[in-house]
């Protein structure tokens, strides 16, 4: 598909900033507008890492959850870990993919929870590791402002 | 198309019976304020024999919202700090009868040939940014010196106890995360179990706070005058830091830590604070406010995303935070979080 899709609405968003919305009326049209064209910029870019940074994501908790399931002394959060690391991909579609983000943050959170709760090296280990994640994951979805990189 | 200014105009008849000609020049939706639909309007009318133009500001309900408040709590804040010279509008009707436009509304003075900097205006401000920095800190102060039952707002908001303020903010905002979380929110529950295990200190006092403090939310003029505080649709009692360090949040000031809001330095704003409140900012209870905020901004732009995908509100305003604000305050947490944690650790 080309135009690339993310170059194309990076120049929608230029247009729509710096053509449409001046000759608009209305000032809560060329707000509207304004803010349309900025989340056009983003889609843009989402649309061109969307898949890699959820499977990145995907990735990282399994191995994550694989790693912390045998010192878990919870028995059922240890079968559910092992059960979710050896999970896989196997569609590439967004939605399915936030599909099994979704469930995997879900255990994420029960997992950083009960890990808070415990004592020793190896639960300030997994609980640094679980930070790691979150930090690299939240950087890796850190949407540029279109203004700001204008 | 709907007739507000039809509606709009035999309301005005309403409130004031003695005047004659009553008529609407012009009627416009205003971009932003995405808690109410706001308009601006130029009225004018014949009273007494002299003829009156008079530009208003109506602020009526939406049939959803990014913030959920009762409008009465923002008309009531304007009625308590105008007569107190802080710089807002004049209120002037409050109607909850839903004949005239059918949701509730209030109305009030338009402040004419004013601005606000937009929060995602890399330099909102340019040269006047240090004129208006020095009135945004002080104001901030002044508010947070008031007596709330001295201005009689005590008695329309719910009173809370130095000691309880901030499990009230918690408790609050993390039953809209519960409410409206369209997906897991590990960093938010993360921040939020953090903010319970470390409590900050009894609140010095209980101020009004403003709840929404920020750049975009004050109007200013060609000279740097601060001329209007606007927004105060979550204004509520509670501890000052809270709003200090709300608009000393690095979402206002495209991530810039050491220049608060986009104006001035963080150390000359702060001092002008505790100048103006009489106030002392403790460090371990800024950061803890510091904190919250980024949970409470996280869930207003979760909640203003579902209002959006539900389709109960399609203003593109709603969904921009909900992806933006929200990217935002998830890097800010995380990183902050995992430094206080280690810190403790060490």
């Amino acid at each position: 598909m080309t135009p690339h899709v993310t170059n194309v609405m990076q120049t929608f968003f230029g247009t729509l900033m710096a053509q449409i919305a001046p000759a608009l009326g209305s000032e809560y049209l060329i707000g509207s507008t304004s803010v349309i064209a900025m989340m056009m910029s983003m889609a843009g870019t989402e649309y061109e890492r969307g898949a890699e940074v959820r499977v990145m994501e995907n990735r990282e908790m399994r191995t994550l959850f694989a790693a912390a399931a045998p010192g878990i002394g919870d028995s059922a959060l240890s079968r559910r870990l092992e059960e979710a690391s050896g999970g896989e991909d196997t569609s590439l579609r967004i939605s399915d993919l936030d599909r099994t983000n979704a469930a995997l943050k879900q255990l994420l959170i029960e997992l950083h929870s009960h890990v808070e709760e415990l004592e020793g090296p190896d639960a300030t280990d997994l609980d640094r590791r679980i930070w790691a994640f979150m930090r690299n994951a939240a950087e890796r979805r850190k949407l540029p402002h279109p203004l700001a990189a204008a | 198309m709907e007739d507000i200014a039809g509606r709009f105009t035999a309301y005005l008849q309403h409130k004031m019976p003695d005047a004659s000609n009553i008529a609407i020049a012009s009627l416009s939706r205003i971009h932003g304020g995405a808690s109410r639909e706001t308009y601006r309007v130029r009225a004018s009318w014949t009273k007494d024999g002299s003829e009156t133009e008079r530009g208003l500001i109506l602020r009526r309900d939406p049939v959803s919202s990014l913030i959920e408040t009762e409008r009465d709590l923002e008309y009531n804040a304007y009625r308590a700090f105008h007569p107190l010279g802080l710089p807002v509008p004049e209120p002037l009707y409050l109607e909850t009868d839903l004949s005239w436009l059918d949701r509730p509304f209030f109305v009030m003075e338009e402040i004419r040939d004013c601005s606000a900097g937009s929060a995602f205006n890399p330099d909102p401000y340019g040269a006047l940014a240090p004129k208006i920095g020095e009135q945004f800190w002080r104001h901030l102060g002044s508010i947070a010196k008031q007596d709330p039952r001295a201005i009689g707002l005590a008695g329309t908001m719910e009173w809370v106890e130095p000691a309880d303020v901030w499990k009230k903010e918690v408790a609050a905002w993390e039953a809209v995360i519960d409410e409206d979380e369209m997906e897991p929110q590990p960093i938010a529950r993360a921040a939020i179990r953090w903010l319970k295990r470390n409590p900050p200190p009894p609140a010095q006092k209980i101020s009004v706070v403003h709840g929404d403090y920020r750049t975009g939310n004050f109007l200013f003029d060609v000279q740097g005058e601060i001329r209007a505080i606007l927004d105060w649709e979550m204004c509520h009692l509670g501890d000052p830091l809270e709003d200090l360090a709300w608009a000393a949040d690095p979402l206002w000031a495209f991530g810039n830590y050491d220049r608060p809001a986009g104006l001035i330095a963080r150390e000359e704003a702060f001092r002008i604070w505790r100048a103006h409140s009489g106030l002392e900012i403790d460090p371990a209870a800024f950061t803890w406010w510091e904190i919250f905020n980024a949970v409470k901004g996280l869930a207003i732009w979760i909640s203003a995303g579902k209002e959006f995908a539900a389709g109960n509100n399609l203003d593109p305003v709603l969904a921009f935070p909900s992806w933006y604000c929200t990217d935002v305050h998830d890097r800010f947490l995380v990183n902050r979080l995992s430094e206080l944690v280690e810190r403790a650790r060490s």
